[in-house]
């Protein structure tokens, strides 16, 4: 398993903890942060958890093509995804939990770092879903 | 790769995209705040157009094949792929026939789950 797909698993399985936690804290603080968060912690399963693990698999086990990213180009675009998601939805996070005005520009920062991630994902994985047997490198 | 899976990881990617951008408009306030329609359009898409429609389609690629190695006869799975279609494209034109998408989504998990279960078995097992 490539470095780039094990740091995504290792990343999903802290937001599944995170996830999994949220419940917990909540029934045992009245922290505003806390309950806010947890109200808005869909996306930790969904994004952090289930896509990061999807990525992670993609990136490692899908066919290689001749049509597909050289494999330095192709790490570099994962590390990217990485990057760009996981900004993207810690930002998102932590304005929840902001107790004061969240500004709009930052929450736009947010959503569009986790789109971006979602773009360069395509362009990374498009060309290795391909029948196998048109394997390349 | 089975044909159809590459169409359904393609379909699959291309609503993934389709629903972060509404999730991406959603949150920046961009598409009326957290309308009721925008909000379940992008759960939609997310999770029965990219998740669910994505890890189907990689079931049916890398589970065990039948005995001797016989691939499985993909029409089932065209079928699923086409429910799975027919079902965004309905609910992304009408968003209140989203209980009529949900019966399709339903329908194509049902035949995935009807042929796939016979592939549910140990390394070398001959069928």
């Amino acid at each position: 398993m490539p470095q780039v797909s094990r740091v995504f698993v290792f990343a999903a399985f802290c937001y599944l903890l995170v996830y999994a936690a949220l419940p917990l804290l909540e029934s045992v603080s009245s922290q505003q942060a806390i309950q806010q968060l947890s109200r808005m912690s869909t996306h930790l399963f969904t994004l952090g958890f289930l896509t990061q693990m999807i990525m992670a698999v993609a990136v490692w086990m899908f066919p290689r093509s001749k049509k597909a990213w050289s494999r330095p180009v192709g790490e570099r675009l994962a590390w990217l995804v990485f990057g760009l998601l996981n900004t993207g939805l810690i930002l998102r996070h932590l304005l929840y939990m902001a107790d004061g005005g969240r500004p709009a520009w930052l929450q736009t920062l947010a959503g569009m770092c986790q789109f971006g991630a979602l773009l360069v994902f395509v362009v990374l994985i498009w060309n290795r879903v391909q029948p196998s047997s048109q394997r390349g490198r | 790769m089975p044909n159809v899976s590459i169409y359904m990881i393609r379909c699959s990617l291309c609503w993934m995209l389709l629903g972060g951008l509404a999730g991406a408009l959603l949150h920046s306030g961009n598409l009326s705040g957290l309308h009721a329609a925008p909000l379940a359009l992008h759960q939609f898409l997310m999770m029965y157009g990219w998740a669910l429609q994505f890890t189907l389609a990689v079931a049916w690629w890398m589970f065990p094949r039948l005995g001797k190695n016989k691939r499985p006869a993909d029409g089932p799975m065209w079928a699923v792929a086409g429910l799975f279609q027919l079902a965004i494209i309905i609910v992304i034109l009408n968003p209140g026939w989203q209980p009529l998408g949900n019966a399709l989504i339903f329908t194509g998990c049902a035949i995935f789950v009807r042929y796939m279960l016979k592939r549910v078995k140990p390394r070398g097992h001959a069928h």
